[in-house]
This record gives structure tokens, sequence and C-alpha cells, in this order.
């Protein structure tokens, strides 16, 4: 016991002291945050950028919508379908071209963009907007609907509340938190097996390539040295984690203090300067408190439950997936070998990633059960499922098969490892590695 | 001080070694011989409780072996390195306490063998920084830094270069005469007799000889003798040679040599009156046979 305590000593110690170490754990939450908005980000980036469009619109309904439309720098003209093809064709024309007929009012069709480039569905749809907006807008005007009072009735937009009943009765649910929850948990639980698997790889790796495990385990027993790395890296990630949750809690207070007073003082001016508003908030006492309406979803989910149940999912599957990298790393001597046995160990993770999007979409289906309860991907699936109300027994089973499984990963990988620290030179193959169990001892 | 009964050991189907026996007396330096893949490594394993036998018994001090009696062996394998990041001193310490030694122990033995071997500036050093014959240096330190009273060194002398490799035999030597046992393992029979008192021979799996050199060379002498005189070389020999086996010149010492193979050795005095009588003889002896050799007779019958 004492000899694990300094391998989980060492293991801890000359990690958490180095740099690279240090700066991961800085810059962690930066990445990740980066990461998410840089997605979303990306993807307004993408839409950016103005487009060059003629309209060529032959009823002349549409010029100053589209003139309105900021994205796009249109050129007005009035061109036969004909000469929009001869202009492409012959004077090299660039830019999109939208053609609307003149009997659009009435038969609801035969629009059509013309180019070279293709613009995207974003302007597609953008078009296509603009143009119905104004159909409808001509036809209520035609059936003598007022503006304002079509404004209206278009703005009319019903919040459906979902509420999960529980033991206590019905509660407060927000299915968007939930899925946010879900994805961002799940995600964070994929990235840290990974991670801190990937870190007792790593060690793994390094005492077999320099040739130092069997000068160690003639001290340790190969399963304490394994074991020792696995604890030690455990221990790493969970002061990764104090760190992050402080930095996290620290954050959000920071933010939040920010942000209430911020958004405030903007309602404050906001209804100040525009009575109308006024007016319109105080009959609307939902939108004043939706700020604090969502918070209080937020804490409805709950946040200790999801917590306990990524702790134990992470040391369920950081336990499974780390043993069996261990293993692997042990049994290989060099990178290249090692990439090769390191994909079909790490798919089941993977697969968790891609059915993820289908178990949010619906966190009941039979295959989401059946991957948040089947050890391999349970951790990842069920994380994502928790957000959503999961059924005891699935929970209990879940964690017992997880648990189940590590042991048996871990007694198995134990061996594998003894056997291939000490084996050097030829690549295993999965069939020696399977006999490898068999040896005595 | 260490005792093998009847081990043996398999991976599946292939036979490591095959009910090994032989006792290192205490004290000794025993070589451990074969060549590469006779199962040596593997023997040594066991010692070292690092994989288990599947049949038979190590005992130490007359005790069967138990992980605290591991504790006083000193093991260098052949398959030997250090963490490349971690700093010289801490990382021997790592080592040192893993042994069992307290901290304090092991760090003033530390600086002790760090002072010896003039390495005093190395204590914050990087292993990665070091050469391949400094790492060996440390390597050395952390085996028998923890006063073990049985030392196993597994091929001790491949890698290391020929300065180490002489104050490694140097220290090796210091560490026997204050009482520790001391084994090597090596597939490079000649560096044995200049070092060993004691012998195993494996061969393929299995022990072919063991016992003290001196009497395992005795038990492989084949009454050969060498002859050097001065002067012209002589037309007959002595009856009693049964086979010249070589005939040279030794320009060192000015002489004639010749081998000659007897029927036994009761006879010698003949032989040299034979050639005093004729020339002038500044040398006659017994031809020893050479480890190595005795080895490959063996194996080759």
């Amino acid at each position: 016991m004492n000899k694990i305590n300094l391998i989980i000593g060492r293991e801890y110690m000359t990690k958490i002291k180095s740099r690279t170490f240090i700066l991961l754990t800085i810059l962690g939450p930066i990445l990740y945050l980066l990461l998410i908005f840089g997605s979303v980000f990306i993807a307004k980036l993408a839409n950016k950028g103005d487009v060059d469009l003629v309209l060529v619109d032959k009823s002349g309904l549409f010029a100053d919508d589209f003139k309105k439309e900021s994205k796009f720098i249109t050129q007005i003209q009035n061109l036969d379908p004909e000469e929009i093809e001869r202009a492409y064709m012959e004077e090299g024309w660039e830019s999109t071209t939208v053609y609307i007929p003149a009997n659009i009012a009435e038969t609801k069709k035969g629009v059509e963009i013309y180019y070279k480039e293709n613009p995207g569905m974003s302007v597609v749809d953008k078009v296509k907007n603009i143009v119905n907006n104004k159909l409808r807008d001509v036809a209520m005007l035609n059936e003598g609907i007022d503006k304002a009072v079509a404004q209206s009735i278009q703005s009319i937009d019903v919040e459906v509340e979902t509420k999960p009943i529980s033991e206590e009765g019905a509660k407060q649910g927000n299915v968007k938190i939930a899925a946010g929850l879900a994805f961002g948990s799940a995600f964070l639980l994929y990235f840290f097996i990974f991670i801190y698997g990937s870190m007792v790889l790593r060690g793994v790796q390094e005492e077999k390539t320099s040739r130092i495990s069997e000068v160690i385990i003639s001290s340790v027993k190969p399963f304490e040295l394994m074991m020792g790395k696995i604890i030690g890296n455990a221990l790493l990630g969970f002061t990764q984690f104090a760190f992050w949750i402080i930095l996290a809690t620290a954050g959000s207070m920071v933010v939040g203090a920010i942000f209430a007073d911020s958004t405030q003082g903007m309602l404050q001016e906001m209804t100040q300067n525009n009575p109308q508003m006024q007016a319109g908030m105080a009959s609307n006492p939902m939108a004043q408190d939706s700020i604090s309406a969502l918070m209080q979803a937020g804490a409805d989910f709950n946040v200790f439950e999801t917590i306990f149940y990524f702790i134990i999912f992470f040391l369920g599957g950081y336990l499974l997936y780390s043993s069996l990298f261990a293993a692997v790393a042990a049994a290989v001597d060099g990178q290249q070998d090692l990439q090769q046995f390191m994909l079909p160990i790490s798919l089941p993770l993977i697969l968790g990633i891609i059915v993820m999007p289908s178990v949010i979409e619906n966190p009941n289906n039979p295959l989401a059960v059946f991957f948040s309860i089947f050890p391999l991907t349970s951790p990842i699936v069920m994380m994502a499922r928790i957000p959503f109300e999961v059924v005891w027994w699935q929970k209990l089973l879940s964690v017992v098969l997880l648990i189940a499984t590590f042991i048996g990963s871990v007694y198995v990988s134990g061996k594998i490892y003894r056997v291939g620290l000490l084996s050097y030179g030829a690549k295993p193959s999965w069939k020696q590695m399977f006999k490898w169990l068999t040896y005595k001892g | 001080m260490l005792r093998i009964e009847g081990v043996s050991k398999s991976y599946g189907t292939k036979v490591a070694i095959r009910d090994i026996s032989f006792e290192v007396p205490d004290g000794s330096t025993f070589g451990l011989l074969g060549p590469n893949g006779a199962g040596k490594t593997s023997l040594i394993r066991i010692i070292n409780q690092i994989q288990p036998a599947d049949t038979g018994k190590v005992f130490f001090n007359n005790k069967p072996i138990t992980e605290d009696l591991v504790n006083q062996i000193g093991y260098l394998p052949e398959e030997r390195g250090l963490y490349k990041k971690m700093k010289v001193g801490e990382q021997v310490l790592y080592l040192a306490r893993l042994k069992g030694m307290s901290k304090a122990d092991a760090v003033r033995e530390i600086k002790w063998w760090f002072d010896r071997l003039h390495i005093t500036d190395w204590w914050n050093k990087k292993v990665e920084t070091l050469s391949k014959g400094m790492q060996q240096k440390v390597q050395f330190i952390a085996t028998v830094l923890h006063k073990p009273s049985l030392i196993i060194l597994d091929e001790p002398f491949s890698g290391f270069d020929p300065v180490n490799a002489e104050i490694v035999k140097n220290e090796l030597l210091r560490l026997k005469e204050d009482g520790a046992t001391i084994m090597l393992s090596t597939h490079r029979m000649e560096s044995v007799e200049e070092l060993c008192d004691y012998v195993a021979m494996i061969h393929k799996s299995e022990k072919v000889l063991d016992g003290k050199i001196a009497d395992v060379k005795r038990q492989f002498k084949r009454n050969e003798f060498e002859v050097k005189y001065r002067g012209e070389k002589l037309d007959t020999y002595p009856a009693e040679a049964l086979q010249i086996l070589h005939e040279g010149y030794d320009e060192e010492h000015e002489a004639q040599v010749v081998h000659i193979k007897m029927a036994n050795d009761e006879h010698t005095n003949e032989v040299l009156t034979h050639f005093m009588s004729q020339r002038q003889v500044i040398g006659f002896g017994e031809i020893l046979p050479g480890i190595e050799e005795i080895f490959v007779n063996i194996a080759k019958n």
C-alpha cells in the first residue's frame, strides 16, 4: 500500500508541476468555450459577407424589401429571362440574379434565381422569406386587414412549458436547457475520458519505451504500478475539476453581476425612452422576469444529481478506458503500432458521440436506452439522457454494469499489462494478447 | 544465499526454463551463462518475483522468497532505463523509496554515492540531458543504493562504455568485499572468467552445468600442455605426446611454442626431460579449457 502511494505521488507530482499540465488547466476552459462558441461563430461567419444581387422584378412589388435586406447589395434591372441568360453567357456576369414574374401576386410562383457560383441555402431562404412576407402583406391588405393588426396577429408566439412529473409532482422543465446540459456534459465527459485516459496511455508508453518498467516492477507488482498510474491521473483530473469548478463559479458570479446590472440599466433606459414599450412591459410581466425564469429552470434541473452522475460516469468510464489504454500501451512497443490498437478500443466512445444527437432528440428511444446501458458507451450516452429524467432502474442498471465492466477490464488489462511490459520487440497480435490472459500469476 | 529448486516456466506452449536447480553461495560472484534466448532472463525474473514460476521454489537465505525479501535484492535488468523528464536526484530517490528505504536514508546514501562517482552536481539535472554512459552510472547507483545483500545484473556490460564498465567492475568488487553476493547473467562468457568464482550454464532452457569455476575447468581438462623453448624447432617429440595440437613461434619470448595432448597428466616430467635434454625450456604449463570452450563442447553434444 505504501508503494502504491509512492507511485500515485510521483504520477501526481511530476505531472502537476509540468508546464503542459498547468497550461492545459488554465487554457482548458478557454479552449472548451472557444470550441462551443467558435462553432457558432464560424457558422455565423460563414453566413456573413454581402451578396451582389441583381433584382429583375416584373411585378414592381419587391424593390424596397430587397434594398432593406442588409445582406444583399441589390441592383435593379429590367430584363427578360432570355436576356438574363445571354448576359451570363456572353457578357460574363458574375452576380446572382433574382427573377420575379409580373403576375406573382396571383400565381404565387415563378420566382427564379440564376447564378454562376452557387449562392448557398441562406441566400435562397432569404429571397424566399422576402417574397413570402411581401405577398402575405399584400394579400392581407387586399382583404382589408390593417397592417398593425396583421403584425400583432403574426407575432403571436405561445411559450410551451414542459413539466415532467416526478415523485414530488410536476416540476418546471425546460427541454432546451436540458438539451444544452445533455450536450455539454456528455461532450465534457468524452473529452475527460479521452484526455485522462491518454495521460495514462502516454505514461505507460513512456515507461515501456524508456525501458524503466522492469526496474520498477522489480520493486512493486505490475498491478500496483498500473493502478497507481490510473489513480494518480484520476486525482490529477479531480484537481483540474476542482480548479475549473471554482473558476466557473467565480466566473459566473462576476458575469452574473455585470449582466444583472447592465440588463437592468438597459431595460430602464428602453422603457423610459419608449412609453409604448413601457405599456407593453406592464401588460406582459412574463417578459420582465424571463431571465429569472431561465435561472429558475436551471435550478430545477437537479444540478447535484447531474454532478453526481457526472462524477460516477467519469470514474467508471475513465477506469474502464484508461485500463484498456494502459494494457495496449504496455503490450506494444512504439507509436505506430499503438495507433493501430487504439482505434478499435476507442471506437465505442466515438460511437457514443455519434448517437448523441439522436439521443437528445428522443432520450427514450430504444437505441438511446440500449447505448445508455451498454457499458462501453453508457458513460457518454447516459450522461446525455440524465438531464431528461431517466427511470431509476435504467440509471442503476447502467451504473452497475459499468462498475462490473471496469472491474473486469481492470483485471484483464492488469494481466495483459504485466506480460506486455516485459515483452519487447515484435508487435503482439490480438490473439497473442488473449493468450497472455491464460499465463499463470 | 540463494537456492533454486526445480524451477520451470513456460509461456503458453513455449518452455522458457525446465527444472532448474542450483545454489548461489554466500559472498560469491556467480555467473549465469548461456546464449541469448536460453532462459536466463526468465529465471532472473522469477528470482525477483517479477513473474511466478510454474513449478519449483526459490529460497533466499533458506526462506522461500517473498516480496519483502526481494527488497534485499538489487536488480539491474537487461532492458534498463530511466524516466527522461525526471531529475536525477528525484529519480534515484523514487527508486530507492520503492525499495522500502526511508526518505532520509535514501537521500544520505544517494549523496554518498554521487560523491563517490564524482557526479555530486547532477542532482538537479534532467535525465534527458545526460549521455548514455552517464545514465548508466545513475542506473547502477539506483541498483545498489539500498545496500542489497544480493546484486543481480542482467547482461551488465552490454551497452556500458569501457570506462563505466571498469568503474562498475571495481565497485562490484568492493561491494563483494563488503559482503554482498553478486550474480551476473551474460552470454559473453569470456567476461565472466575474471570476475566470477561460480557459474551455472543454461542451454535450451535447461541447466547443463554448475559449480565452482576452478572445479568446472578441472572437470573438463583434456590433458593438454604447452611447452616453450628457445632454439631451432625440434624434429621429434616425446612418445608420451599422443597428438601435436599446435606448433608456433612466440616472438615476444623468442621461443618455439608447442601444444601437446597426453593420455593423462602422470608423465609430465618425462616430457619435460625430453625437451630439456635438447633445448632451453622457458615455459611449461597445463592448458585448461576456457568457459566458453567448455560451453561450446557441451552445447554440441
